[in-house]
């Protein structure tokens, strides 16, 4: 029903249609949101993670693929894949476009769109607009997993818009109806398969998500003794699962992608979500896990548990607690099955389905004139958040950011400036965090690690950690990998500067600042030269 | 209506048959794949018996006949100190090979290489105090290596020096807890325990090449797949002088890699243990090394451990002149030698700093040639080559020109055996029946003989 042809009797009333009749709630869950945004678009770029796929991307760009990491010399004759591709080129692109700012905007971007899809979603399976805050606590949960533009962050949105397209019906058991999904949703749901499987390698939780679907109804219905073959939305779960399945194949990495799901024990899959880093309970993620299982069992205290909720959340503990980084993925898929299990109670949905109920309580509620009150404090709330982000300064001026607040303070500026005028001659022994960094600053520079320092042989892995720590055969592992250039991080590094300074040897210091040194390899000159100097005129 | 209500029952339960049998099938197919694309090969397929990489020139210019045999005789495996180093035995098989026969108490070739492969031998030499130089483990028989007297000095030296010397890969190796061992075994520990990146790698790769089919790839431990195009990159990335004897080891088993390319070739256009790129890239490598060496040769013909710049300072220049200069300049003749003429610096460079090698090996004393015995097995090695033959082949002329003069002069015998053998080796004379014998055995170049 809408206000617009109806009579009046005051003299300026907002023609708007009943949706736009937003109540206390939608503006606190706005504010919530664009504080979100605010902090994520001044959230720095941190110097691990982005600058290796922007790198990764240029390379795309100019060389196509590559079976070994051409980022790493020393990883060569290792199996690696690149299943971000696709991610690696928008992230260049992007970076191309417009700099760190740009990448900086575009992750506030999507981060926002992805909770707020998520938000959507939560309430859809709940009927319950407290759900729609239930993203934030995903968030808040997996801060120290969130930061620069990643393969991950695209990933999660495709996520987002596959749960969007579910078909959901929050009085019936089960919610989940995708029997009803139209051909649209099919093709949209494919094509966002498709989209994922090249952009990130968490395509597999997105499958994973699918199975406990398909297996949960098939558990349910053995469970409850109902006939298999009577039921249409197992079917199609099934359907869906298998079809997504075989959409995972339109990718240019085809064979390589789904061998790379099978190796052992270097499998790209895995590494990809932080490889083997079991959670600490006594930590900010442990106590994360801790928190949303409990927000699940409250959902769930008073209802009946579907298989899938229960399925979902288990398999996504079960690597979390293999994994620390998995957080990202164990906090949305968990609490969405705990939405799911809102009882009806708290759903509210007498109120929220019905709209001829909803209206008439909004009229008794509200005086006609102030209906739109909340919409137009949720527009300001907008405002506030774009006129305060750097996306604004273009349109409303101001000086925008600097390149120090779009960069992590750990971002050895300074020592890629130097790199830049004073270019090494050969491999460069780097912290791993700094190695993407620094490559994409200063193209083309070989580093011994980067953020894929895991594609690494073992002993390579070994000799590094070796220099890092400064020990006693530091001076031999360089000379083995013929490295010329060696960067210290002064604030993580003590004990390698500390050996440098007693006995260097040809290691000459040619930067210092305070967060970095570069010490160069020189040669010694001879006191007595016994050699005849000659031209070589007489090689062949 | 009561079939056909039991024909739509069935189809949907056909229809979850399906699918089930379909996710069956997935399974079943993963872990078929999944075990064949982790199963990769940790060796690649190898000849039983190794090739044989000879000499290429004869300069009579590098070193005359008779500083040969001054050489050479020097170079004998006569150990003062008992029982020998280990690291001394292994450097004499490389340069005596298994087929040599010396009068008096110079060590036999056959014996050198069972003091190496025989676990009884050593325990005899050593005691039983010693731990035994060979191990059986999982992964076939390990080498001690660079742990004091009674272990070897590089790694793999061993194994090269085998393949050198034409050993079979059948071979038998005597060693506790593996009664069927065989060299086999020592060549497939080396591959299972091999990292590109580890500290000497080189006499690895050598050993390999000698037992080669060709480029065939191979997986090391961390998972590395390994080829010999890939061991000659790891090999020209590492600086020189840096690793291990200034480095040269590098050269020489680029060079013998080249070799066994060619003689791959000749054998079959088709065959190839380089690629053509690789093949160049050392070619290039190589000829940048002489022309580095023509330009650091000292005016005496020696080089010295900065033999890549001689306007840097040696590394380690507490260390005695003389050995330092006959180790670089022992090992450059040594690869040149193997190498075609294509990477040969002009002549006068060889003969100044052969002549100057052979002059500086006559010089030393006993007690200096026990103390530099492996850099002088190098030594001595590169000048026979350079007269076409290996150690043993003019070893072999040389005693039987010794015999024909001694024939030739019956009362002039005694001094002409001196003359070759030398005052240490004074017995010479009274076996002419083991002469004899050494003679009959000798059927040309080095093969498997074993």
């Amino acid at each position: 029903m809408s206000t617009i042809g109806k009579e009046s009797t005051y003299q300026l009333e907002a023609k708007l249609p009943d949706w736009c009749a937003l109540k206390w709630h939608h503006a606190v869950i706005c504010a919530s949101f664009v504080t979100v945004y605010l902090y994520l678009s001044y959230l720095p770029i941190p110097v691990i993670g982005t600058w290796d796929h922007v790198w990764s991307g240029a390379w795309i760009v100019s060389h196509g693929f590559s079976n070994t990491d051409p980022s790493l010399p020393l990883s060569d004759g290792m199996r690696s894949l690149n299943a971000t591709w696709l991610s690696d080129v928008l992230i260049y692109g992007v970076h191309d476009l417009g700099g760190p700012l740009l990448l900086s905007i575009v992750f506030a971007i999507i981060q926002t769109t992805t909770l707020a899809i998520w938000a959507w979603v939560f309430v859809r399976f709940s009927k319950d607009w407290r759900a729609a805050l239930l993203p934030l606590v995903a968030a808040i949960v997996s801060i120290p997993f969130v930061g620069g533009l990643q393969p991950s962050a695209f990933a999660m949105l495709c996520f987002a818009g596959i749960l969007w397209l579910i078909p959901v019906q929050a009085n019936s058991r089960p919610r989940i109806l995708w029997h009803q999904a139209d051909l649209k949703r099919w093709a949209a749901m494919g094509i966002l398969f498709v989209i994922w499987t090249n952009l990130d390698t968490s395509f597999v939780v997105g499958l994973a998500f699918l199975g406990c679907l398909a297996f949960g109804r098939l558990i349910d219905l053995a469970t409850q003794r109902v006939s298999l073959s009577s039921d249409r939305e197992l079917g199609r779960r099934f359907i869906l699962l298998e079809i997504m399945t075989l959409l995972t194949l339109i990718n240019p990495n085809v064979w390589r992608l789904h061998e790379s799901l099978l190796w052992w024990p270097d499998n790209p899959i895995l590494h990809s979500f932080g490889g083997y880093s079991p959670v600490l309970f006594a930590s900010w993620t442990g106590a994360g896990v801790a928190l949303i299982w409990i927000v699940w069992f409250f959902a769930g205290r008073a209802t009946r548990v579907s298989a899938w909720a229960f399925l979902v959340p288990v398999l996504a503990t079960v690597m979390v607690a293999c994994c620390e980084p998995f957080v990202i993925w164990f906090a949305p898929l968990t609490l969405l099955t705990a939405a799911s299990l809102l009882p009806s109670t708290q759903m509210g949905t007498s109120r929220e389905s019905d709209p001829d109920t909803n209206r008439r309580s909004d009229q008794t509620d509200q005086p006609q004139s102030l209906r739109f009150a909340f919409l137009l404090i949720c527009g300001l709330f907008v405002w506030i958040g774009f006129s305060l982000s750097p996306i604004s300064n273009p349109i409303l001026g101001g000086n925008g950011l600097q390149e120090s607040q779009i960069l992590a303070k750990k971002s050895p500026v300074g020592l890629s400036k130097f790199l830049k005028s004073n270019r090494p001659q050969g491999l460069v022994w780097a912290p791993l965090y700094w190695g993407g960094w620094l490559q994409t600053k200063e193209r083309p520079m070989e580093v011994f690690a980067n953020s894929n320092y895991h594609r690494l042989p073992e002993l390579s892995q070994r000799d590094y950690q070796r220099v890092f720590r400064g020990d006693k055969s530091w001076k031999k592992t360089m000379e083995r990998y013929s490295i010329t250039d060696l960067v210290i991080d002064k604030s993580r590094q003590p004990e390698l500067q500390r050996s440098i300074r007693l006995d260097g040897g040809n290691w000459v210091k040619v930067f210092d600042d305070e967060m970095a040194s570069v010490y160069r390899l020189k040669v010694e000159k001879s006191t007595q030269n016994t050699a005849r100097r000659t031209s070589a005129k007489g090689i062949r | 209506m009561s079939e056909e209500s039991t024909q739509q029952k069935r189809k949907p339960r056909s229809r979850i048959a399906f699918h089930l049998l379909l996710i069956c099938l997935l399974i079943l197919g993963g872990t078929t794949w999944a075990i064949q694309v982790n199963s990769r090969p940790a060796i690649p397929t190898l000849h039983r018996t190794p090739r044989t990489i000879g000499p290429l020139h004869d300069y009579p210019m590098v070193v005359s006949e008779d500083q040969l045999e001054v050489v050479l005789t020097k170079i004998r495996p006569l150990f003062s100190r008992k029982p020998a180093k280990t690291n001394f035995v292994d450097h004499a098989l490389r340069l005596w090979g298994v087929q040599v026969d010396f009068e008096g108490d110079a060590i036999d070739g056959a014996e050198l290489r069972e003091m190496l492969i025989n676990d009884n031998v050593f325990e005899e030499n050593w005691g039983e105090s010693e731990l035994p130089l060979l191990t059986n483990t999982g992964t076939g028989i390990k080498v001690r290596t660079q742990e004091g007297r009674s272990t070897v000095s590089h790694v793999d030296h061993l194994m090269g020096s085998l393949a050198e010397v034409g050993t079979s890969l059948d071979h038998p190796v005597v060693v506790a807890g593996n009664p069927n061992a065989s060299v086999a075994d020592l060549l497939t520990n080396a591959l299972r325990t091999f990292k590109l990146n580890q500290k000497e790698y080189e006499w690895t790769a050598l050993a390999l090449a000698f037992y080669a089919t060709g480029n065939e790839s191979w997986f090391t431990n961390e998972g590395q797949e390994i080829n010999f195009d890939r061991l000659c990159d790891r090999i020209m990335r590492q600086q020189q002088p840096q690793g291990v004897c200034y480095g040269q080891h590098r050269l020489y088993t680029l060079t013998i890699l080249l070799r066994i390319d060619e003689q791959m070739q000749s054998e079959s256009p088709s065959k190839k243990l380089l690629a053509s790129e690789t093949r160049e890239k050392v070619v290039g490598y190589l000829k940048s090394m002489t022309k580095r060496l023509y330009q650091s040769q000292s005016i005496e013909g020696y080089w010295d451990g900065n033999w890549p710049d001689a306007a840097i300072a040696v590394r380690d220049p507490g260390t005695d002149a003389s050995s330092r200069r006959i180790l670089a300049t022992g090992h450059t003749l040594e690869w040149w030698a193997m190498a075609p003429r294509e990477l040969h610096p002009p002549r006068e460079t060889i003969i100044r700093a052969g002549q100057w090698l052979a002059r500086e090996i006559g010089s030393l004393n006993i007690e200096k040639v026990q103390k530099n015995y492996t850099f002088l097995t190098h030594a001595a090695r590169a000048l026979a080559l350079w007269r076409g033959k290996f150690a043993d082949e003019h070893y072999q002329i040389f005693q039987e020109r010794a015999l024909a003069k001694a024939s030739q002069k019956v009362p002039a015998r005694k001094a002409s055996s001196r003359k070759v053998l030398k005052a240490s080796d004074q017995n010479a004379s009274k076996h002419p029946s083991k002469k004899q014998q050494t003679q009959t055995v000798y059927r040309g170049p080095l093969t498997d003989r074993s």
